[in-house]
């Protein structure tokens, strides 16, 4: 009859900042692979547009308008699929059961469904009672789609806190949700960090299923490219080559994520490479957060000069809110912390000049948001329905 | 009304499943009492303690704190954990506050205490327990008795009317058995009325007014501790000091 208290007992618990990231080998290896890729691909696309522009040139034009739409439909679900996940992740764990019954029922029903399956359901079969159009058809089958394995994620997150944290929390008389919020959550988005940036890599490729609602995102800017000049393989290897830096470089964040989550306070070196991937962690977040105000403030916006000014006053005001939030008074970003970068040691003493340029350039870095870049009369994307009237339906 | 206990126990029951983990059990703490609890493993020495600050409710009898009847009412349990402090066996603090934001996150959130006035409660307190250094660690950059020093801080800055204490000291490395009792020591020498799960015998000797020995989830006899070693009355009693003294 022994305890089950008991028989835990012997090793004190250190939690999740426990640092057991001893060196792999496979880790190397991955390593060089990765530069192995990231070199072939960017000298292919950089050969293939200096030796033979045409198509090349033409073609990284063509689909480059609709990596804009890739990432502007990604983005957007993300935003939204975090929010949903979040939900059914805290429902998933609640103690209610009808709360944990209704998150469980979405969770396994949208799990068991194929995505494309989904966005077809969404556009062609909805529509006998409702007409959502492409792109919301597309958002939402995205978001809802992710929001189901984001839920998980964050389930196995928050459960994977040990059980003495949420009763230290309460015997401090917190509530229930003020311990969530304070001691749970907290604890689990650094676990659940990682595995979220995987799901938004997996999104940013799964989104190219959109393209069959005739939506101009990189794929479907491909086809119609194809279609129209029969340059098939040329084309199509283009789309797999961006696709595939962009998602070579997600990686390498998320990897400098899994990093910083466990080495976190500790002074392991700190390379280029880990700040990059902070400014990279800072400019999606920045851009998750003006995403929605954006879209709400294009219906002010007469001219695209005006639409290119109001989305940079909100991305402007964001950033420094952003910076003053987090890196003024933590001396550090969301960003930062994912990877464990640290500028000022946890006393938050006063920094010296040299520190205090240096987090001045590192503050200046993510200020253009990708969301600035869509909203810039010339290099953004003109309104997505315009360019929907420019190409036939293709039926698939 | 001085007079009344500050804890008062009658005929708490609690069940996991069949099995009676606390069986019909009454106790009464006066104030600045301190009561020292042994038994064997399994005997529901844990349950109790949590059964007084509601981490388990109870299946039958009552709890009062300070004459207050504990309910059902969460806004009530809320209330009444904030008065009892409680110290775990594996310190349970919060890895990714400092030790600074572990003592004062209660004082904030559940009190509504001002930042900078929680904070100078958290440094005197971290004095007192003797790492006025540490503030701005982490508890993972912390040894376990410093870690454990720093729980008993943060139950502290609760201000709380008793302090719960649930083995202490077992998870951690004889060395550091000492640092951790002595600061219990300060504590009981100041008035503080503590119920303490412990089979340290010399923290029972120092400072225990009463030791109860339970066993399967019954209290088998009340004693002191001069008694507990001269005249142990009860056979299992007897039994399970051979055990625990070498
Ligand atoms: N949450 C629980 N679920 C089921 N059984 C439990 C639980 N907590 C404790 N028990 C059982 O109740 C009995 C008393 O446990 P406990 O109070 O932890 O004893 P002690 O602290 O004296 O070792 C044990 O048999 C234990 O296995
Ligand atoms: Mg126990």
């Amino acid at each position: 009859m022994t305890s089950q208290l008991e028989s835990e007992a012997p090793r004190p618990h250190t939690g999740v900042w426990q640092d057991d990231s001893a060196a792999i080998p496979r880790e190397r290896s991955l390593m060089i692979a990765w530069w192995i890729a990231l070199a072939l691909g960017v000298s292919f696309i950089v050969g293939a547009v200096v030796f033979k522009p045409d198509p090349y040139s033409e073609i990284v034009r063509f689909i480059g308008d609709g990596l804009v739409v890739t990432f502007q439909m990604t983005i957007t679900s993300m935003l939204f699929a975090l929010l949903l996940g979040l939900l059914a992740g805290l429902g998933r764990t609640a103690p209610s059961l009808p709360i944990n019954v209704a998150a469980s029922l979405y969770v396994e029903i949208i799990r068991g469904i194929p995505l494309l399956v989904q966005l077809f359901w969404i556009y062609y079969a909805l529509s006998k009672f409702l007409r959502l159009g492409p792109n919301l058809s597309a958002i939402l089958g995205l978001t809802i789609c992710y929001g189901a394995y984001i839920g998980e994620t964050f389930r196995a997150g928050i459960q994977s806190i040990p059980k003495g944290q949420m009763e230290a929390a309460r015997a401090l008389g917190l509530t229930r949700g003020q311990a969530m919020r304070h001691v749970i959550v907290p604890q689990a988005v650094r676990i659940i960090l990682p595995p979220v940036g995987n799901e938004f890599i997996a999104m940013l490729k799964d989104s190219s299923l959109v393209s069959v609602l005739a939506i101009s995102d990189m794929l479907r800017r491909g086809r119609e490219y194809a279609s129209r000049t029969f340059a098939y393989f040329e084309t199509y290897t283009m789309v797999a080559l961006v696709y595939l830096l962009v998602t070579l470089v997600f990686s390498r964040v998320v990897h400098y994520i899994e990093q910083g989550m466990s080495r976190q306070r500790k002074d392991a070196p700190v390379t280029v490479m880990h700040r990059l991937s902070a400014v990279v962690v800072d400019f999606v977040i920045v851009d998750l957060i003006a995403t929605p105000i954006i879209a709400a403030m294009r219906g002010l916006a007469v001219t695209p000069a005006m639409t290119f000014t109001l989305t940079a006053a909100v991305i402007g005001g964001l950033t420094a809110a952003y910076l003053l939030g987090f890196w003024s008074k933590r001396g550090q970003t969301p960003g930062m912390m994912s990877v464990g970068l640290r500028l000022v040691d946890a006393g938050g003493s006063i920094p010296s000049i040299g520190q205090a340029v240096g987090r001045l350039l590192i503050s200046l870095l993510p200020i253009p948001g990708l969301s600035l870049i869509w909203a810039h009369p010339t290099l953004g994307a003109a309104p997505l329905q315009d360019r929907l009237t420019r190409t036939t339906m293709v039926r698939v | 009304m001085p007079d009344t206990p500050i804890v008062e126990i009658r005929n708490l029951s609690k069940r996991f499943g069949d099995l009676e983990a606390v069986n019909d059990v009454s106790l009464e703490v006066q104030r600045g009492e301190v009561v020292v609890i042994i038994g064997p493993s399994g005997s529901g020495k844990s349950t109790l303690l949590r059964c007084i600050n509601r981490l388990e409710s109870a299946n039958g009898g009552t709890i009062s704190i300070d004459g207050e009847i504990l309910t059902r009412d969460e806004k009530q349990i809320n209330h009444i954990r904030a008065e009892v402090g409680m110290v775990f066996q594996q310190f349970n603090l919060f890895p990714h506050k400092t030790v600074l934001e572990n003592i004062t996150l209660g004082p904030i959130i559940v009190k509504g205490m001002e930042e900078g006035a929680a904070e100078t409660l958290a440094h005197t307190l971290l004095a007192k327990v003797g790492i006025p250094e540490k503030a701005d660690a982490y508890p993972e950059q912390l040894s376990g008795g410093q870690q454990q020093r720093v729980a008993i801080a943060r139950a502290l800055a609760m201000e709380p009317k008793i302090m719960l204490f649930d083995e202490p000291t077992s998870a951690l490395d004889p060395e550091m058995i000492k640092e951790v009792l002595d600061v219990m020591l300060d504590l009981a020498r100041e008035g503080m009325t503590m119920l303490v799960v412990s089979h340290e015998m010399g923290f029972a000797r120092a400072a225990a007014h009463r030791i109860v020995f339970m066993d399967q989830g019954q209290i088998v006899e009340i004693t002191t501790p001069e008694e507990l070693f001269t005249a142990p009355k009860h056979e299992r009693l007897k039994r399970f000091l051979s055990q625990i003294l070498p």
